[in-house]
């Protein structure tokens, strides 16, 4: 398949379809991929795609959105792209989506299969430009049994499990820094006038930091888990992403980066709409 | 360093009775930038409003906090004020200690003096961060929207064409008249509904500076005071404008299937027709619900028969867009529906009929030429039961509110029965008779004393049907008796309610309303015919029942209400709007999709040298400062001037932190 998308992009560039392209390609060593960005044809050797290619891409296209691009996507990236468009981020027709066939990424640390990966139903990609491989869904549904186990706790369990968490957050702001629609000119965590979020790094603020954050990407979030990869202290933010997912789901029957004329739940109102807390 | 100054009210004993007002301006002078800290019995008083005018020159002051009232009550008064102290009217705060603190919170005095202080120390805060902001001013469309032409409706926009502006009359019927249209006659005075009508409903068609929409609906609202963005739905009567309204299209119509709405069913109409033959404009509509043609594709006898070929069977439902300055809301009522009351026959038994029904019946152009006769049989009457409060004063069916007019128009219908037919006897059974009014009282003593009919005061618990009589189940509570009247007929005094879409209406002009769907007013005395939301005036019995002298009298209050609207060269407009930080704007176009007001537009800008983006732009004659942009967006790029993040952010810290009160 590397040699398919080596040529694909070769060409999108040199028939000037794409200004830049954006895809893998062989860190360090050989469990670790990294972002590549070609603006030559020539230098589209260096493209890979493998089960490492833990990565979302769609990351890059909002500092990149001036020009016309190619996009490496495995098939759950796509929905960012998508998500990014219904945003008004940059326009459909300058993102080449390039789908690649997945069987799953490994996180390297543990090189188990991403959590994310169990029960994929778009291993094989849809809606993008091109498609290169085959894969094949998994038949099972999207399982939330880990969420639901976890709702089931009292207030108090809850809440001390996510105090502990938070405790660990060292505030790097890894998490904003990968999140693809994290992409505001100016993040409020860092406004001084006013200062919403004080700075110091206690778990209180941690946790305030956290709150604002998943009530931001409410609705827009679409669960690519690269927040979780990224936190160097581990803390699970899956779980609150994965929970905004199926509240999104449950309460507003919404799935982000499904469609890109979709109104988001927050945004919209209709006399139907669930009363229920979302968080 | 502001230099603030803190003036404290006593609302008389409104706030002082239960704050401890003296406290509270000690406190305030204990805070940092608060220069000078007053109480003072009436604040809003001349007086009061000196000490402040006083004081802003004595200390030079440039900030003003006001802990007394609700802002909504006396914002208005205290920015004036300190207009005159040379200060702008925008770097005022009021701090609520009456509505939220004394009233609120009696049972416990020390407690509400905490909470003053604190009130007062979030106004403090926030007025530190408070700008200048500079008066805008908005144009305004002379011309004004009447929805409803039923009296209310015809009087307001006579009165505003009569001052010479436009106006447009939009009825949701095929003819303006409305409810009073059906009646036979008015009480106290017994004049005839239509002669007096009448005249009003030709005099819309004939005025140049109305323009009539009939068997049209508002359907979508937009805009603001002297900017309203109005579409309304014409929709098609299939009629065009050659008709001359001979009606020989109405009278060759073969197909009777459906029952008068203006008979109230009493008798059917065709399925082209003009609901009454009064009506303005004299043009029928075809009911294609009902209409052999539209069914079934075959008939076409209306467009053979019409002699100018009027008939267009292709015509559409149409959406047209106006400009309007001002609306007058006059949607008028419904009767209650009594098949709620099953001890009435649930609405089942043909000879217990509806007072409307009864108007029709009595009217000399009804459906049976003003014969009183029983809907079963046809035959005619001798006794007739009337029943009072059906719908209204009945916590049961959860009207629990007097209808105002069904006393009145009751003993109206027992005089005229007794003037059309001498030999019938009339029986009326009521809760109390509420005949407040010029000459009401003497009207209902002259049915009793001069018409003879029966007042029996108690509820009627049953009635049924024996042979073709009615039995009428009641008790007289004044005699203590169970009573039995065997009746020929039975007239409901039903109470008046909301129309159906009331609440719909309401929410295209975000208006608000009751829990019946009655509009509520801005204020239930001193501002009787104003809505909360500027510009949008309401008249009649969409606001509560009520008699058509008291309709009129709204409907023209609502006419000067939007003459003197109109009568301004400028509107002024509130400055505490939002506004986009374009520089930390992202594009996303949620606050364009969340915005009520269509006051946002995207734009493509340059917002710094070499940094071409799509962002978001505030119109700021079209902001109403609503807030809604503020809260949606996450990258905090928008503001609300007045209500700014940081003013809001101060408050939020104030009321967190504990009162530092060493006192």
């Amino acid at each position: 398949m590397d040699k398919e998308l080596q040529e694909l992009i070769k060409k999108l560039l040199t028939e000037k379809k794409a200004e830049w392209a954006i895809g893998y390609e062989k860190a360090y060593d050989e469990f670790s991929t990294r972002p590549a960005f070609i603006i030559d044809p020539a230098d589209t050797a260096r493209l890979i795609f493998n089960k490492y290619c833990i990565n979302n891409l769609g990351l890059y296209l909002t500092k990149l959105k001036k020009n016309k691009l190619a996009v490496v996507c495995k098939g759950c990236d796509i929905a960012t792209v998508f998500e990014l468009i219904r945003e008004k981020q940059f326009k459909r027709e300058n993102v080449a989506i390039i789908g690649v066939a997945c069987e799953g990424v490994l996180d390297k640390r543990t090189n188990k299969l991403l959590e994310k990966c169990e029960n994929c139903q778009v291993k094989q990609p849809k809606g993008a430009d091109f498609t290169l491989g085959n894969a094949k869904n998994s038949e099972k549904p999207k399982s939330y049994a880990d969420v639901v186990e976890f709702e089931k706790k009292s207030s108090k369990e809850k809440l001390e499990f996510w105090n502990r968490q938070f405790e660990k957050c060292i505030r790097c702001y890894a998490c904003r820094n990968v999140c693809p629609v994290c992409y505001c000119p100016d993040c409020f965590a860092l406004r001084s006038m006013p200062e919403y979020l004080s700075k110091h790094v206690d778990a209180d603020k941690n946790k305030l930091f956290h709150m604002i954050r998943m009530q931001h990407v409410f609705g827009r979030c679409t669960d690519c888990k690269a927040c979780d990869t990224a936190c160097p202290v581990n803390i699970p933010l899956s779980m609150l992403t994965k929970k905004l997912a199926k509240d999104a789901k449950e309460l507003f029957n919404y799935e982000s980066g499904a469609d890109t004329d979709a109104r988001p739940p927050l945004s919209t109102y209709d006399e139907g709409d669930s009363e229920s807390d979302i968080m | 360093m502001a230099r603030i100054g803190v003036f404290v009210c006593h609302c008389g004993t409104n706030i002082a009775g239960v704050v401890d007002v003296t406290r509270v301006a000690k406190y305030a002078e204990t805070l940092p930038g608060v220069r000078i800290s007053v109480d003072y019995k009436y604040m809003c008083s001349d007086p009061g409003q000196n000490t402040i005018i006083d004081a802003v020159k004595k200390y030079n002051l440039d900030r003003i906090v006001v802990a007394a009232c609700s802002p909504r009550m006396h914002e208005g008064t205290f920015r004036k004020t300190i207009e005159r102290a040379g200060l702008n009217p925008y770097l005022m705060e009021m701090a609520n200690i009456r509505e939220h603190v004394s009233w609120v919170h009696s049972d416990d005095k020390e407690l509400a003096t905490q909470k003053a202080m604190k009130v007062m120390e979030m106004a403090v805060a926030k007025v530190r961060r408070s700008e200048a902001l500079s008066k805008m001013f908005a144009s305004i469309e002379k011309r004004a929207l009447v929805i409803g032409g039923g009296i209310a409706g015809i009087q307001a926009a006579l009165d505003i064409a009569g001052a010479g502006y436009k106006v447009v009359l939009v009825e949701k019927e095929p003819s303006i008249g409305g409810r009073m249209a059906q009646l036979d006659k008015t009480f106290p005075t017994l004049d005839c509904s239509a002669c007096i009508l009448t005249p009003k409903m030709v005099a819309v068609s004939q005025d140049p500076n109305i323009t009539l929409m009939t068997y049209a609906e508002v359907v979508e609202v937009c805009g603001y005071v002297g900017q309203f963005d109005v579409k309304i739905k014409q929709k098609a009567k299939s009629v065009n404008s050659k008709c001359i309204g001979c009606g020989v299209c109405v009278t060759k119509c073969p197909n009777r299937k459906s029952l008068s709405e203006f008979n109230e069913k009493l008798a059917p109409r065709k399925a082209i027709y003009t609901p009454f033959p009064q009506a303005v404009p004299n043009v029928p509509v075809i009911d294609r619900e009902t209409c052999t043609f539209f069914k079934t594709g075959k008939c076409k006898i209306c467009e053979k028969v019409c002699p100018t070929g009027a008939i267009e069977y292709t015509q559409q439902d149409e959406i047209i867009k106006e400009k309007f300055g001002a609306v007058v809301v006059a949607t008028g009522f419904n009767i209650y529906d009594h098949s709620n009351y099953g001890e009435y026959g649930y609405g089942e038994i043909k000879d217990v009929i509806s007072s409307l029904q009864f108007e029709r019946l009595i009217n000399s152009s009804g459906p049976t030429d003003g014969h009183v006769v029983r809907p079963s049989d046809h035959k005619e009457v001798k006794n007739v039961v009337f029943i009072q409060c059906v719908g209204s004063r009945d916590e049961s069916k959860h009207r629990p509110y007097c209808s105002r007019v069904c006393c009145m128009y009751t003993a109206k219908q027992a005089m005229l029965l007794k003037d059309h037919y001498p030999e019938t006897q009339s029986y009326v059974f009521y809760i109390d008779i509420r005949s407040a009014g010029k000459n009401y009282e003497e009207f209902v003593q002259k049915a009793q004393n001069d018409y003879g009919v029966v007042y029996l005061r108690g509820r009627v618990s049953k009635i049924y049907e024996r042979g073709d009589k009615l039995i009428v189940k009641g008790a007289d509570t004044l005699s203590g008796a169970q009573v039995e009247v065997e009746a020929d007929m039975v007239v409901l005094a039903n109470g008046l309610e909301p129309k159906a879409n009331a609440k719909e209406l309401a929410q295209l002009f975000h208006m608000s309303y009751d829990q019946y769907g009655f509009y509520n007013e801005l204020h239930p005395k001193l501002a009787p015919v104003e809505t909360a939301i500027s510009g949008v005036f309401v008249a009649g019995c969409c606001i509560s029942p009520k008699d058509i002298p008291d309709t009129v009298a709204q409907a023209s209050a609502t006419a000067a209400k939007v003459c003197a609207l109109f009568s301004k060269e400028k509107l002024e407009v509130e400055p505490l709007i939002a506004n986009v930080n374009q520089l930390t704007c992202s594009g996303c176009e949620t606050c364009y999709n969340v915005c009520p007001y269509s006051a946002i537009e995207m734009e493509d800008k340059e917002v710094r040298r070499g940094d071409m983006r799509h962002v978001a732009k505030v119109l700021e004659s079209v902001c109403k400062g609503c807030g809604a942009c503020v809260g949606s967006c996450y990258c905090k790029a928008v503001d609300l001037k007045g209500f700014s993040d940081r003013q809001v952010m101060n408050q939020i810290e104030t009321a967190t932190t504990e009162l530092s009160t060493n006192d």
